[in-house]
């Protein structure tokens, strides 16, 4: 019951409250792939893509259900909110699948990916860093 | 044993089996169970290192499982970042507040730099050496590293999430110190050892005094008993725990004194026990074997006092119904029964004893009547010997005495006529003298010159003289011989005794002639009624003896006296005497001092039983080299036997 209303609340405030920035689809440069369209990320994030066409692991990041950056991702990708998403990933958890990491920080999701080969985040800030090719960008609304 | 008292042979006899008794318990016992102690002091020591070791190693295992499911939170992830967000010091600090961790947790990245710790101000240091592994978990034993005060157990695993290659490492420290509290001595010290191949190496001891370096073999448990400070232990190891690939082996060791300490107790219980069973059941063995000799100890004063005293009349007190009391009933039985015979016996042995003292007289009696008889008997053998021959002899000197007497007679009664003839031949030449002429008167004269008549006429008046004097004498012995052997001899006659002695003088006479002078003091001048001839015999057996006992010139005193209507003879002599033994034995028949042949042995025997037909006495004194003396003593009336 909690739970809805504070579901409820926030749902009913973003709106108003949420400034809309560029977002990032950033990996690490050394993967084979160059651009990822919205159904790719959507399949790796559902943890239904698993490996790059090398054969590697992909290894999702997320970011902290509360940060803007996530709402963004969420809404831009699955069009859906990080709750729903939250409870897909929970399911998967039990099924035994490995949801995405969660960082803290858009700079650990971007030190993560630069320095692991297989690894995919999202940013709202544009790396600077050479070892990160971005694969995606959604500008801002 | 045997000579000691009953009572004393069953307390100890009985001492003897419970002291066995108890031994053989004790041993048993005591080997029994002090197998079972050892086996059972070996297993606890065994079972307190196992369970020290499982104490530590659930402390380990603990901190392992913590570590490892520590390691799979999705925080650790941030290694990869370097703990960009401080989410994973975030994490270890809370882990350790909420654990309440002893040591500390670090978090190295893949490059081995310290990026997160519970530990203040050691970020960025290097992973030290001793952390390095390539495993996924190992726990490091007791080590030290540079930025930790002490030495430490540590555990590190590789942090590794899903997918990816090692990212970093997780490591949680134990502090050394806290281990070695889990590993205090109290009852037992313990030794932590890490099992290794092998299983040779040192391990550390803690013992109350402090912490020593011991070495561990394989053979720990063939080893008996360990000595340390002087201190004999002894000692079991636990089985090998592993945690992880750490695998290691707890030792315990207990002073083999506390160790023995039950076995000690249980002798002492035991010791106890014997001797509270032991006390109570010799005091009542001492007292039933006393209440049980009791008894036979009063039947044994009783016969004691029995013998002593003599007295069969005494009983033995019985008291009760029992094997003792019949026997004293039976020894009172058996001492009236003695008794009774006893008296009859006594009564029969002084019969016995009077008949035989007796019969003892009654023989001793007989004896010395058959010897008195045979005494007399001898004696009078003898004397009828003698009396014959003397009555012979006497015969014999009587018609010699007879026919001798005639011509002496004759003889003697010429000789008055002879002197007269001779006288009237002397008168008858002086006259012729006278008458006849000168020439004549010459003649004669030269021929009585030439027959020297002077000296014939002298000496034929010498001659006459002697020639009268032997005819004296030859009367006189013809008169003695008569009178020595009295044809008149078994009768009684009223004679003066001094004759006797003079008769007896003269008819000894020439044994002694001018060798000894007879020195006579005649005081009876009496008859005495007697039988002279054998009173003669007497007097010559003891004159004849004592001129033979003056060996050269000596002197016999013969005295006659009247004492008491007795007539008292006494001959002495001043010969040699003779000691005490001979004067003994001189009346005894046919004792002699004389050579064979020279005496018979019977004359003063012979004497001596005359003179007791006289009712008279003869006794002999006698002094050696003095003289002996005879004297005989007759009533002056012969007293008439009944």
């Amino acid at each position: 019951m909690k739970r809805w209303v504070v579901l409820g609340l926030v749902a009913a405030l973003m709106p108003v409250s949420i400034v809309w920035a560029d977002l990032y689809i950033i990996a690490n440069k050394d993967l084979p792939a160059a651009q990822l369209d919205k159904d790719d990320i959507a399949a790796i994030y559902l943890l239904k893509k698993k490996h790059w066409e090398n054969g590697e692991d992909i290894m999702p990041i997320n970011l902290p259900a509360q940060a803007d950056a996530r709402n963004r991702f969420t809404a831009e990708i699955f069009d859906s909110t990080p709750e729903k998403l939250g409870s897909y990933w929970d399911q998967m958890l039990f099924k035994g699948e490995t949801p995405p990491v969660t960082q803290n920080s858009e700079q650990a999701v971007i030190l993560f990916v630069e320095r692991v080969k297989g690894a995919i985040g999202y940013v709202e800030t544009k790396p600077q860093s050479q070892q990160i090719k971005i694969l995606q960008q959604f500008s801002s609304k | 044993m045997s000579h000691f008292s009953l009572s004393v042979r069953l307390t100890l006899f009985f001492s003897f089996i419970v002291l066995l008794v108890t031994t053989t318990l004790s041993a048993v016992v005591f080997y029994q169970f002090g197998e079972k102690i050892n086996q059972q002091i070996e297993r606890n020591l065994t079972g307190i290192a196992d369970h020290k070791a499982a104490e530590i190693s659930n402390v380990l295992l603990f901190e392992r499982t913590n570590l490892l499911s520590w390691r799979a939170s999705s925080v650790m992830l941030d290694v990869v970042v370097d703990d960009l967000d401080k989410r994973i010091t975030t994490e270890l600090i809370n882990l350790k507040k909420y654990y309440q961790l002893q040591g500390d947790l670090y978090v190295f990245n893949a490059a081995g730099v310290l990026i997160a710790s519970t530990q203040p101000d050691v970020l960025k240091t290097q992973l030290p050496q001793a952390w390095q592994t390539q495993q996924d978990y190992a726990l490091v034993f007791k080590h030290d590293v540079p930025f930790i005060n002490g030495s430490i157990i540590a555990h590190v695993t590789a942090l590794k999430p899903p997918q990816l290659k090692t990212q970093g490492y997780l490591v949680m420290t134990h502090s050394w110190e806290d281990i070695s509290r889990l590993l205090a001595p109290k009852d037992s010290s313990f030794a932590l050892h890490k099992a290794h191949e092998g299983n040779q190496g040192s391990a550390d001891l803690f013992t109350a005094n402090g912490v020593k370096t011991i070495e561990i073999n394989d053979d720990f448990s063939e080893r008996p008993s360990w000595l340390f400070d002087g201190i004999s232990y002894l000692g079991s190891i636990s089985k090998s725990v592993s945690v992880g690939d750490f695998s290691f082996q707890i030792a315990a060791f207990m002073p083999e004194k506390l160790a023995h300490q039950p076995l000690l107790e249980l002798t002492r219980n035991l010791l106890l026990a014997a001797a509270l069973v032991g006390v109570p059941m010799l005091v009542l063995v001492s007292l039933l074997s006393r209440l049980l000799v009791t008894p036979i100890k009063k039947l044994t004063a009783t016969i004691r006092t029995i013998e002593d005293s003599n007295d069969l009349s005494i009983k033995v007190p019985v008291s009760g119904h029992d094997e003792v009391a019949d026997l004293g009933n039976a020894f009172n039985r058996m001492t009236t029964r003695l008794g009774e015979l006893f008296n009859k016996f006594v009564v029969v042995e002084k019969e016995l004893e009077d008949l035989n003292l007796s019969l003892e007289h009654q023989v001793i009696d007989r004896t010395a009547q058959l010897q008195d008889t045979l005494q007399k008997l001898q004696s009078a053998q003898t004397q009828l010997v003698q009396s014959e021959k003397m009555a012979s002899l006497g015969q014999l000197v009587a018609g010699i005495a007879h026919e001798i007497n005639n011509p002496i007679g004759a003889i003697y009664a010429n000789m008055p006529p002879l002197e007269e003839y001779i006288d009237d031949i002397k008168g008858t030449v002086e006259f012729a003298q006278t008458c006849m002429d000168e020439p004549g008167t010459q003649k004669l004269n030269a021929h009585m010159e030439q027959i020297d008549y002077t000296f014939v006429t002298e000496d034929l008046a010498k001659l006459l003289n002697s020639q009268k004097q032997a005819a004296d004498r030859i009367r006189n012995i013809v008169l003695s011989l008569r009178n020595f052997s009295r044809l008149d001899q078994g009768e009684v006659k009223m004679v003066r005794l001094e004759e006797g002695l003079d008769s007896t003088l003269q008819m000894v006479h020439h044994n002694y002639k001018d060798r000894i002078t007879i020195e006579k003091d005649y005081a009876l001048n009496e008859s005495v009624e007697c039988y002279a001839g054998e009173l003669n015999q007497v007097f010559m057996n003891i004159l004849a003896n004592a001129i033979q006992a003056i060996p050269d010139k000596g002197s016999i005193t013969i005295t006659t006296a009247k004492v008491n209507d007795q007539a008292v003879i006494t001959i002495a002599d001043t010969g040699t005497g003779m000691p005490e033994e001979i004067r003994k034995k001189i009346f005894d028949p046919f004792f002699t001092t004389k050579g064979v042949g020279e005496g018979t042995g019977l004359g003063l025997s012979i004497s001596y039983g005359i003179i007791e037909k006289h009712q008279g006495t003869l006794t002999v004194e006698s002094e050696l080299n003095c003289g002996t003396r005879f004297i005989i003593t007759i009533p002056l009336r012969l007293i008439k036997d009944s």
